[in-house]
């Protein structure tokens, strides 16, 4: 199992947030109902995506409260994995901005559509639209507003290089992405966790590449990015990451005692992925150091914690399966007293009539053989 | 081997008609079945082409389903999957109990591993799947469970279990799965030579097979195994292909969800649709029977309303008839001068009163008795009579004649000879039982008309009745007469 899955959802998710930020600012007029809306987005995006839909009708032709609705229905189509209707609502916010002529919003929905292709595994599509991302930067003369979103872009490229295990290329991207978020006017410690997580993956890749001091370097500045801030999970990620270098470095005992450091830090938060990391190290280490019941111990904990963490990585796939199976079952139930209702009142209506029709038919004939005795008569 | 199967696959390439025959896709595909837990590109190959060649259901769900274990042993839980909902609702739509329970069987399996059925438990194939890699499997998996819990004996017990079942030299995912739990034993037992060299046996055996859950697993097991024995650069080396398979695995992982995710929301969609299907065809069948009653009540209503309007017309007709008086409602004089007439009716206009007044009393008088003794003469019932003749007959011009039957009978010379032809003709059916059997034709003969369709027409818009109806009814009277008495 590898951390890095988390780590590039968080930047994604702090990516998207960055981006809704300047969505908003772009939008003076704070809406409840769009802020109920991203407060639905990950636990219930099927409520976001009414609000959603809502925005979209109500608004005023305001091409900014437009995108805005669209990129909400992006991000809770994402969040319900229906990545195809995500990206179509990011395209169309995409349009929408290039018909405003606002290249900082274009470019956010860009970089947003990358992250969408490279969670879809679609990689050569995110590289694609990155490129296309590149051109619009190279034109632009309002450089300084993108620097965020392009530090993004860099981040995304070596995400993708380092999953393809190409960790020179991906490394080049990490430090291209490191120097923009520093140099760019967005809120500091947003800044700072997207450089911590950056330097992490780039520590990753250091690894890989057998340059450990590099990647004790690059761990150590993950870390002193964040310390000070209350990311105690972004300070325990690159902790784990050092202790594994001392591992290949052969200092097992050092390697426990930051492995330790790090869970004393953030195990009580419960970010799986990170205890499963830690509980891994320090199976190897206790392995490496003949402590066979420490070994035994860490690696039984480090089977139930991935088990926990593959069943919370199901959790919302499960919930949105659930959550689907039990609106039909309601809306089955409401069509089957729609339909019974409507049984009912048929089935009246044609009592009604088969009686009505019996009842005329007596009194015609009747009437009838009363006509043909008066004619007999 | 190999080669014999390749050999069979291009003669089928370049025969299709030959495959095309089921038993000889079923036989291939029991062969590719056997093919699966070691060489699954193959057995999917063929089952690929049995598909393609496919005529009936049941070899399409078992070409599906062999491909779904091929997948199912490469690590491609996705694509297995894909092959196993079709094989499964293809079964559901054909009844085939067997690969239902089967292709179920390995979709919860898949699933519980996913962890995408929490309530389910850790899966283990359920009867109904056996095929040997899933025997191997299971027993791989409680002797890992024994060897967890501290019983490395019990574990060697599946060990042998395994090493029964499965042909080690032929290599494939049972005998991975063998090597794997033999080295964890050697691994427990801090053998680690021997672990070592059995985990590499593994990954030799599961080196055809390309799955990344498998290598990633053994690729850990290779790591520690290293490191216990102190060699770093090896730990380091197969540690990073631990990681690259680990995210091989993820990614695959996440296709499968996706599919499963797909699949379990189109079974949410297809319970529903059946579920309330019934409910609509009912209300279909229901609306059809209201509006049908609908319509009865509505023709019901027409055809009792026209028979009863006929039969009032007839009632006052005959009413009319019995007191002898001929006078007409001014609505049958108009449709009586549209029948039956070769002259132009007289215009009874104010303009002629004053001349009319003008006219002797006497001469009028004796027109009128003369006209008297035409109407009991019966010589109405001539096809011939027109107004001329009767003129003539009666000493006198048209005009002058047409102007006293319009001013004293109240309707011209047609309407006031058709009358008394269906007068008379009434009045023959009614007393004269033998008319009662005659043809339309004949009485349209017998009082005067020359066609029976216009006698049709006059009779009916006199009487209300046509003569048949009319006929019917007064037989109908005379023999309720004969039962009264």
């Amino acid at each position: 199992m590898s951390p890095k899955k988390t780590y590039l959802n968080i930047l994604l998710l702090s990516l998207f947030s960055s981006f809704f930020f300047a969505v908003l600012k772009a939008q003076d007029k704070s809406d409840s109902l769009y802020n109920a809306g991203l407060v639905y987005v990950y636990d219930q995006p099927d409520k976001a995506i009414e609000i959603g839909e809502k925005l979209i009708k109500s608004n005023d032709g305001k091409p900014e409260a437009q995108i805005r609705a669209l990129l909400l229905l992006s991000n809770a189509y994402a969040s319900k994995r229906n990545y195809e209707q995500s990206l179509e609502e990011a395209l169309k916010a995409r349009t929408e901005a290039v018909r405003l002529k606002d290249q900082v919003l274009e470019f956010g929905i860009l970089i947003k559509i990358a992250a969408q292709y490279h969670a879809l595994g679609v990689n050569d599509k995110a590289l694609q639209i990155l490129d296309e991302s590149d051109k619009l930067f190279e034109s632009s003369d309002k450089k300084d507003l993108l620097l965020m979103d392009m530090g993004s872009n860099y981040a995304i490229k070596g995400y993708i290089y380092s999953n393809q295990l190409s960790c020179d290329l991906a490394n080049e991207y990490f430090n291209k992405a490191i120097k923009l978020y520093s140099n760019s006017d967005n809120n500091l410690l947003k800044r700072k966790m997207n450089m911590s997580i950056v330097s992490y993956n780039k520590g990753n890749c250091f690894v890989t590449l057998n340059q450990l001091d590099s990647a004790k370097l690059s761990y150590f500045q993950s870390k002193e990015f964040v310390s000070g801030y209350d990311a105690k999970t972004l300070q325990a990620f690159p902790m784990r990451g050092l202790a594994e270098v001392y591992t290949l470095e052969g200092k097992y005992s050092v390697a426990i005692e930051e492995l330790n450091a790090a869970f004393e830090l953030a195990g009580n938060v419960g970010d799986l992925e990170l205890n499963t990391g830690i509980y891994r190290g320090l199976a190897d280490n206790y392995l490496a150091l003949k402590d066979w019941d420490n070994f035994q111990k860490y690696d039984r904990l480090y089977n139930e914690t991935f088990q926990q963490l593959k069943i919370s990585e199901r959790n919302a796939i499960n919930n949105i399966i659930a959550d689907y199976n039990d609106q039909m079952i309601q809306k089955e139930k409401a069509t089957k007293t729609k339909y019974r209702i409507a049984m009912l009142v048929l089935g009246l209506i044609s009592l009604f009539i088969f009686i009505s029709l019996i009842k005329s038919e007596l009194i015609f004939r009747k009437k009838f053989s009363k006509i043909k005795s008066e004619i007999r008569s | 081997m190999y080669l014999r199967y390749s050999v069979f696959i291009m003669l089928c390439l370049a025969f299709p008609p030959v495959f095309a025959q089921s038993t000889e896709a079923d036989k291939l595909l029991e062969q590719a079945g056997d093919l699966i837990s070691y060489n699954p590109s193959e057995s999917e190959s063929i089952a690929e082409l049995a598909l393609k060649n496919a005529s009936d259901d049941h070899t399409k769900i078992k070409a599906h389903y062999i491909s779904a274990l091929s997948h199912y042993v490469k690590g491609e839980f996705d694509k297995s999957l894909s092959d196993l909902f079709i094989a499964r609702n293809l079964s559901e739509e054909t009844n085939n109990e067997t690969y239902l329970l089967k292709t179920r069987g390995v979709i919860n399996h898949i699933l519980s591993y996913l962890k995408l059925n929490t309530k389910a438990g850790i899966g283990l194939p359920k009867s109904g799947i056996e095929h040997l890699i899933f025997g191997a499997e299971n027993d791989w998996y409680k002797g890992t469970n024994a060897l967890r819990v501290g019983r490395p004996d019990s574990a060697s017990l599946y060990l042998q279990r395994i090493k029964e079942t499965v042909d080690l030299s032929k290599g494939g995912y049972p005998a991975a799965l063998n090597y794997w739990l033999l080295g964890d034993i050697d691994f427990k037992k801090k053998n680690f030579n021997a672990s070592l060299n059995n985990y590499k046996k593994a990954k030799e055996s599961a080196k055809e097979l390309n799955n990344p859950v498998l290598s990633y697993n053994l690729n850990q097991r290779l790591a520690a195994n290293y490191l216990a024995m102190d060699s770093l650069h090896q730990f380091q080396e197969v540690s990073d292909k631990a990681k690259a398979y680990s995210i091989l695995t993820l990614d695959m992982e996440n296709r499968a969800s996706s599919e499963v995710h797909r699949q379990k929301i189109q079974d949410s969609d297809n319970h529903y649709k059946s579920a309330t299907n019934p409910y609509l065809i009912t209300l279909i069948v229901l609306s059809a029977l209201m509006l049908i009653l609908l319509s009865l009540k509505l023709i019901f209503y027409v055809r009792n309303r026209n028979k009863l309007n006929m039969y009032n017309r007839m009632l006052d007709y005959l009413k009319i008839q019995g007191e002898n008086i001929v006078k007409q409602e001014p609505a049958f004089a108009e449709i009586l001068q549209t029948v039956e007439t070769e002259e132009e009716p007289v215009e009874t206009t104010p303009e002629n009163q004053p001349r009319q007044s003008s006219l002797l009393k006497e001469s009028e008088e004796h027109l009128l008795e003369a006209l008297e003794k035409f109407e009991s003469s019966n010589k109405y019932t001539n096809k011939d009579m027109s107004l001329g003749k009767l003129a003539s007959q009666l000493n006198t011009n048209t005009k002058y004649l047409s102007e006293v039957i319009n001013r004293h009978k109240g309707k011209n010379f047609n309407a006031y000879i058709n009358e008394l032809r269906i007068n008379y003709i009434t009045n023959k059916i009614k007393n004269t039982p033998a008319y009662l059997n005659y043809k339309v034709s004949y009485l349209a003969e017998e009082c005067g008309f020359s066609s029976h369709s216009t006698f049709t027409t006059v009779f009916k818009s006199i009487v209300g009745v046509s003569p048949i109806v009319f006929v019917d009814f007064v037989r109908e009277g005379i023999q309720k007469e004969e039962i009264s008495n």
